[in-house]
């Protein structure tokens, strides 16, 4: 932990395509997609714990970052801060600026409901509430918009479809969504999180606590869910974090390492720091 | 190898004692049922359901006693369930960590563990000494005070179980703070408050301190709330240290109906804990 970098630098998220072409890959264009997210000099404590510590970070629109790093490195905090749900505990504070669409959410005058409304997120271990699959997936919706019975149908359709669980629950749209299995369960969180029309999706070890199949179901929707939203991505296991990811911020101990496009960091990181980590020789 | 002897020889020592504990128990348990099912038996009829309690030496039910036990129970479960659930809501989604909630949580256990017989003096004090008569209503509070800190205890412990995860899930759709208790966790916590509730009304049933004091008993049969009201524990507890034997048999029968009410509620109570409402 000694060579720390200092991202303060990284005003404009397109640093890193000086990297890319210093590695003489002149194919790979500078990505024209626009920064959905910009996270400036963000600190955070958990009472006295400084959990984050000054990270600069861009998420782009229609892509997807991952955050890695390992066990209690703050990218699951991190996470956290985007949608602020943080904000549930009293004795969470983050300070600096998240920036979405130009706006910063950690303005105290933000309406916290509003945002999350726009920001999905899913989490490690599926949390379908206790109700049927319809009502799961309609919950969100209801809560701001006045639909019609058939127009609210079609919306939970879709969204199911989207999540790709639409084949598996049409028939049994009035059960309990607890009677799914782990991975399907997961896959209902992710319909109920798109189903209301996020901008940004925010994962938290999606498929940590699922079996393969599901896990390489969960990515393929990823992938898929790309075109539409600014994804990020937190994760423990770095192939899935090499498969399904455009952008990768190393994290350890509350500071970002380094961040830079995923095959980037995978096939060519510049600090010892992140080879030693993505090699499995973290110590 | 002695080892394993020695290891095996605590293990049946601490099951036989282990067993022996719970057949104390489950004896003086089978005892009482025994007796009260042996003697109680016979002042079984129709009567019980339809004739008012009855002067010494001629016959006559307990109508107007167990209709005042149901009027008063089912008030006060009336008045303490919204109370407990209440505040039980407050303790678990918005209390857990601070220091109100501490004190809340410190005092309704006391409230929990006080002598019933507490309670009905201090119902009387404030109600039947200002009224300047016994009543039902007084009876009614005393026994809903007793239903609230058991209401608020079972809500806390079933909300707190409800995983914080479900809380987040649905606040990062974007729900306002009371929906997110009403629409989720009430839902994942309905079961075990219902069952709460009725332990609560179990353990009211057979309260006598409490209304001793407050409703007192009536010879005849009355619905006036404002009046004494004839209720099962009271009248068993008058009937049973009378020297008459027709108000003893009277006394067991209605210590018998109660024990099979108890007996029923906590039956429907562990129906709706391990009843599952989503599995249709």
């Amino acid at each position: 932990m000694t060579d720390l970098s200092s991202p303060s630098g990284q005003t404009r998220p397109l640093t890193f395509s000086s990297v890319t072409t210093s590695m003489a890959r002149p194919e790979k264009a500078i990505d024209t997609a626009k920064v959905k997210v910009e996270i400036k000099d963000l600190h955070f404590h958990y009472k006295k714990f400084h959990a984050l510590k000054g990270i600069n970070l861009p998420l782009r629109d229609k892509r997807v970052t991952a955050f890695i790093g390992p066990s209690g490195c703050g990218k699951s905090t991190l996470l956290r801060v985007l949608n602020r749900i943080y904000g549930l505990y009293p004795d969470q504070v983050a300070t600096g600026q998240v920036l979405v669409d130009g706006k910063n959410i950690l303005d105290p005058g933000i309406d916290l409901n509003l945002l999350r409304a726009k920001i999905g997120m899913v989490f490690q271990k599926p949390t379908p509430f206790p109700m049927s699959i319809y009502d799961n997936v309609s919950f969100g919706i209801r809560l701001y918009e006045k639909l019609s019975p058939s127009d609210l149908d079609e919306r939970v359709e879709q969204a199911l479809r989207r999540a790709a669980l639409w084949d598996e629950v049409k028939d049994k749209l009035r059960q309990s969504g607890l009677s799914l299995s782990g991975g399907q369960q997961q896959r209902l969180c992710i319909a109920r999180g798109i189903a209301v029309k996020p901008e940004i999706l925010l994962l938290d070890e999606p498929a940590s606590a699922l079996d393969p199949i599901s896990t390489q179901r969960i990515e393929e929707l990823i992938a898929e869910l790309k075109s539409d939203y600014c994804i990020a991505i937190v994760t423990h296991n770095m192939q899935q974090a090499a498969r399904s990811s455009d952008y990768t911020a190393f994290m350890y101990l509350g500071e970002l390492i380094e961040f830079d496009e995923t095959e980037a960091i995978f096939t060519r990181p510049k600090k010892k720091q992140t080879e030693d980590y993505i090699t499995g020789r973290f110590g | 190898m002695n080892l394993y002897a020695r290891r095996r020889s605590t293990n049946t020592l601490v099951l036989a004692l282990s067993l022996g504990a719970t057949a104390i128990g489950v004896i003086a348990l089978a005892a009482i049922l025994w007796t009260l099912i042996g003697e109680g038996i016979a002042g079984m009829s129709l009567a019980l359901f339809t004739q008012t309690t009855p002067p010494p030496g001629s016959k006559g039910g307990l109508m107007n006693a167990i209709y005042g036990s149901l009027i008063m129970t089912g008030l006060a479960t009336l008045i303490g369930t919204p109370v407990g659930i209440l505040a039980g809501t407050y303790l678990s989604e918005y209390a857990r960590h601070n220091k109100l909630g501490e004190v809340v949580r410190f005092i309704n256990d006391l409230l929990l563990s006080a002598p019933s017989i507490i309670i009905g003096l201090f119902v009387y004090e404030l109600m039947v000494v200002r009224m300047g008569h016994f009543s039902a209503w007084a009876g009614s509070v005393a026994l809903a005070i007793i239903v609230i800190p058991v209401v608020v205890r079972t809500s806390e412990n079933m909300l707190n179980l409800v995983p914080i995860a479900l809380r987040e899930a649905a606040a990062a759709l974007g729900a306002p703070k009371w929906k997110v208790v009403v629409m989720v966790s009430y839902r994942a916590a309905l079961q075990g408050m219902i069952t709460g509730v009725m332990l609560a009304v179990a353990r009211i049933a057979g309260e006598t301190a409490p209304l001793l004091f407050t409703a007192l008993n009536n010879q005849f049969f009355s619905t006036n709330m404002n009046a004494p009201m004839a209720n099962l524990p009271v009248v068993i507890f008058q009937f049973a240290l009378s020297p008459y034997t027709d108000w003893q048999s009277l006394a067991l029968a209605g210590a018998l109906l109660i024990t099979i009410a108890i007996l029923i509620l906590n039956i429907l109570a562990r129906m709706v804990a391990s009843w599952s409402s989503f599995t249709k």
